[in-house]
């Protein structure tokens, strides 16, 4: 079922219809814990992109090679491997950072958002349209966690990205790792509301104008 | 055969698997230090006891006789505060300036002493923390004070999927338990007989993962042919628990800290615990969620995060519990 | 049968080629890794070399390394010793004293071995002790010298806070004098312990003497609010106060004690006792250090 799938489609598809955080809600461990502050955020969200693009390709290039019954261990071992370059790498060039979310980095193996991905879409499309829907899900998630790093770190510790917006802690609790729970509670629950009022205002606009 | 029969067959094979390896890895038990001190143990956060096989004599009250230093530290001895007695003279207090850290083990040495007629010239005796207290702590921080769905924010997914009936919540968390414990004992020999021999340390996540994987695939299968009544009841589980991030956290953490066999089953018991503990109380909660008036925008997943926030920040309060 | 192969050899290809590439990588950061780790921990004492925390270090700064092991007899430490890995002027050596200082062995460390690598360190300790001994890695000093001029030391350390081990990184200046404090790694509570790395608490050990620290305590009272101007240092461009401004302020607070972190006093205390531990450990070991150095006649590199 090789569908038309377009590279705009595949990245909306991936920030906002199907977000893996917001709408999904796969993978939300680092989502809640390493967002008191964007940069954690980015670079997570970097590291599962880049993961979910190379698994994506790699699995639609040996789609045909790997025997079906196998193909559950076979994603696993190559998202691990993935998982692995990019821990190395991480950790040999950027290790200040890498320090705060070296666990969260090797866990990105059992995220579930990658391996739904290549079940549900990679292992059944060819290399182009798989490369764009790893780019759409790797941005959405990082999309996710950088909205959810923004306003736990504005709210907590008033800085964006370590600049200083205002000289005080606005809400000291929004940096209590709990937060991250409550954050993205709400941001859920405001990227529904959302939808539903866009969904709302689109129905109306066609039956105005038929 | 039935179920109980299954049950009580497997515990009987883990018991026994269990002697054996004690057997093998048993240490060989230290010198006691010349039979004088038979225990020693932390009293408080500046004072160790140590319990005497004999009175010690009146004339000895330790000013000046008594040495106390961190083990890796034997040029650095503490400052001594005071040495008191139980009044039957069998077990003596030995207070000193330092903080003292239960973690760490520290050699007390007596000087000149005699008990019970007899006279020792010097004696050292090390105290540390006992291996049960070792692994009771390694449980209860693995469940509570480090659990890992509330405070170190893992196995999320799973957790909110599976935490909607109080039933499919027992399910999981029993079949968690068991897939973990069974799996880290595993991981742990592979990695302290193979991996780190072999120097190889970077193939960790994936060697670790495959293992995982194949556990449960075993027990799929296993189970399948041997029990249907039990997979019927937690079969559907054991396929989710490949993408619980706590499979793979808890390996990297007792490669991490260095842990031997049963610390690393500790810890997997106590996380394996801790996240049955999170389902559970998630899971009532929920159920009366549903019954509850909830604004539009927030049904479903929205609130149940709203709620694990109120549920990890409880957590917090853990933080810290002193288990000396 | 032939099926069941099938799968067997595709799946031990996949196995076979992510092995293949993993190992690659390996060994084209492993080296990246290693140096990276070394230079940022030399950045981070570069900053303490001059009296002036954070003013430019003169050209031509190296440091030395001292590695601590403790020593046992193969069967249970009856006494144990001491195992310095200092670099001497004719090539490490290991010094082996006894607790109370006194010299016991000096063992050349012979052969080309990267001394900073923990592994391949411990063979060579081993291998220069030779016979049967079991030992256990402590810690690590480092000193910054020039021109055979102490400039700084410096202790890299543990403790144990309120949830996990706080390791940090104490600066000294040669007259034992705390130049200042870092946090490297640490598990606190964000917002609560966390704020140990914050330079409002780091900062407060700064210029502590030696007889200073030993009756340091920790206060439960609030900064005061000049005194939080100027431990954060990173902030004084931004600030529209003079120089003399602050330096006034500091003198004032000079001989404080340390306020603890709101909401987080056993942090504070731990890293505190942890601070006075580690520096009395030190300055002991390296009096013994010096003293048999001088009366052996070993001539080190610092």
């Amino acid at each position: 079922m090789e569908g038309n799938y377009t590279v705009l489609n595949r990245l909306t598809n991936g920030i906002f219809k199907e977000n893996p955080i917001f709408k999904l809600a796969l993978s939300m461990c680092p989502a809640v814990a390493v967002t008191n502050n964007i940069r954690n955020g980015v670079l997570l969200g970097l590291a599962v992109l880049f993961v979910q693009v190379a698994s994506n390709c790699t699995v639609s290039l040996l789609r045909r090679v790997i025997h079906e019954r196998i193909r559950i261990p076979a994603y696993i071992i190559i998202i691990a491997t993935w998982v692995s370059v990019i821990d190395m790498v991480l950790a040999a060039y950027v290790p200040a950072v890498y320090k705060e979310v070296a666990l969260y980095v090797k866990l990105i193996v059992v995220f579930a958002i990658i391996i739904s991905r290549l079940e549900v879409f990679a292992c059944r499309n060819k290399l182009w349209p798989s490369f764009w829907d790893g780019v759409g899900m790797g941005v959405g998630f990082l999309f996710a966690l950088v909205m959810v790093g923004f306003v736990r770190e504005l709210l907590g510790s008033g800085t964006v990205w370590g600049y200083e917006i205002v000289p005080f802690r606005p809400f000291f609790f929004w940096s209590l790792p709990p937060a991250g729970f409550f954050a993205i509670g709400l941001l859920m629950a405001l990227f529904i509301w959302v939808e539903k009022k866009f969904e709302a205002w689109q129905q109306k606009r066609k039956e105005v104008r038929p | 055969m039935t179920a109980r029969a299954f049950f009580r067959r497997t515990v009987l094979l883990v018991l026994a698997a269990a002697c054996c390896a004690a057997l093998w890895t048993a240490p060989a038990t230290p010198a006691v230090a010349a039979g004088l001190i038979t225990d020693g143990s932390f009293h408080d956060d500046h004072t160790l006891s140590l319990t005497l096989a004999d009175a010690m004599d009146a004339g000895w009250d330790g000013a000046g006789k008594v040495t106390v230093f961190e083990r890796t530290s034997p040029d650095i001895p503490l400052t001594v505060r005071s040495v008191t007695f139980t009044p039957d003279r069998r077990e003596l207090h030995v207070a000193v300036e330092e903080l003292v850290n239960p973690g760490e083990a520290y050699v007390v040495r007596l000087r000149d002493c005699s008990a019970g007629g007899r006279a020792v010239a010097e004696v050292d005796y090390t105290v540390r923390r006992g291996m049960l207290a070792i692994l009771v702590t390694i449980i209860l921080s693995a469940s509570l004070i480090h659990n890992f769905v509330f405070t170190r924010y893992l196995g999320l997914c799973i957790f909110f999927g599976t935490s909607g009936r109080k039933e499919t919540a027992v399910g999981m968390g029993i079949s968690f338990t068991v897939v973990m414990t069974l799996s880290a004992g595993f991981i742990w020999a592979v990695y302290n007989f193979v991996l780190k021999p072999l120097h190889l340390d970077f193939l960790q996540v994936l060697v670790f993962v495959g293992i995982v994987a194949i556990f449960v695939q075993f027990l799929d299968t296993v189970l399948r042919k041997v029990n249907p009544f039990l997979f019927k009841k937690l079969g559907v589980y054991l396929v989710l628990i490949t993408t619980n991030c706590i499979v793979l956290a808890v390996p990297l953490i007792l490669v991490n800290n260095a842990y031997d066999m049963w610390e690393s089953l500790a810890l997997a018991l106590g996380s394996g615990a801790g996240f049955a503990l999170a389902l559970f109380l998630m899971a009532s909660v929920r159920e009366r969620l549903e019954l509850a008036d909830i604004p539009g925008p927030f049904r479903g997943l929205p609130i149940a995060f709203v709620v694990a926030g109120l549920f990890a920040l409880a957590f917090l309060g853990f933080s810290g519990l002193n288990l000396g | 049968m032939r099926e069941f192969l099938k799968i067997a050899l595709n799946l031990f290809l996949i196995s076979l080629a992510s092995a293949a590439i993993l190992g690659l990588v390996f060994m084209q950061t492993e080296k990246a890794r290693k140096r990276n780790e070394r230079t940022r921990m030399e950045q981070a004492m570069l900053t303490y070399v001059t009296p002036t925390p954070g003013a430019p270090a003169p050209a031509g700064v190296a440091f030395r390394s001292i590695h601590r092991y403790l020593v046992e007899g193969a069967d249970g430490p009856v006494r144990s010793a001491i195992g310095y890995v200092l670099p001497a002027q004719t090539g490490p050596v290991v010094l082996l004293l006894t607790p109370e200082g006194a010299l016991e062995k000096v063992a050349p460390i012979t052969g080309d071995h990267d001394l900073e690598d923990e592994a391949e360190r411990d063979r060579a300790v081993a291998q220069a002790l030779g016979g049967k001994v079991r030992l256990t890695y402590t810690d690590s000093y480092a000193v910054a010298v020039k021109d055979g001029q102490r400039l700084a030391s410096f202790i890299r350390g543990r403790t144990q806070g309120f949830k996990t081990w706080v390791h940090m990184l104490v600066a000294l200046s040669p007259d034992n004098t705390v130049r200042g404090l870092d946090i490297l790694e640490q598990e606190e509570d964000p917002g609560l312990g966390g704020d140990i790395g914050y330079e409002y608490f780091r900062n407060q050990f700064m210029g502590r003497t030696l007889e200073a620290l030993e009756k340091l305590k920790v206060v439960k009272l609030p900064l005061p609010r000049d005194y939080r101007m100027c431990l954060e240092r990173s902030r004084w461009p931004k600030l529209d106060v003079g120089a003399d401004e602050i330096e006034r302020m500091c003198q004032t607070h000079r001989d404080d004690d340390i306020y603890a972190i709101t909401g987080a006093t056993i942090s504070s205390t731990r890293v505190t006792a942890g601070v006075k531990k580690l520096v009395h450990a030190f300055v002991t070991r390296m009096r013994a250090i010096d003293a048999v150095a001088a009366r052996e006649g070993i001539a080190l590199t610092f």
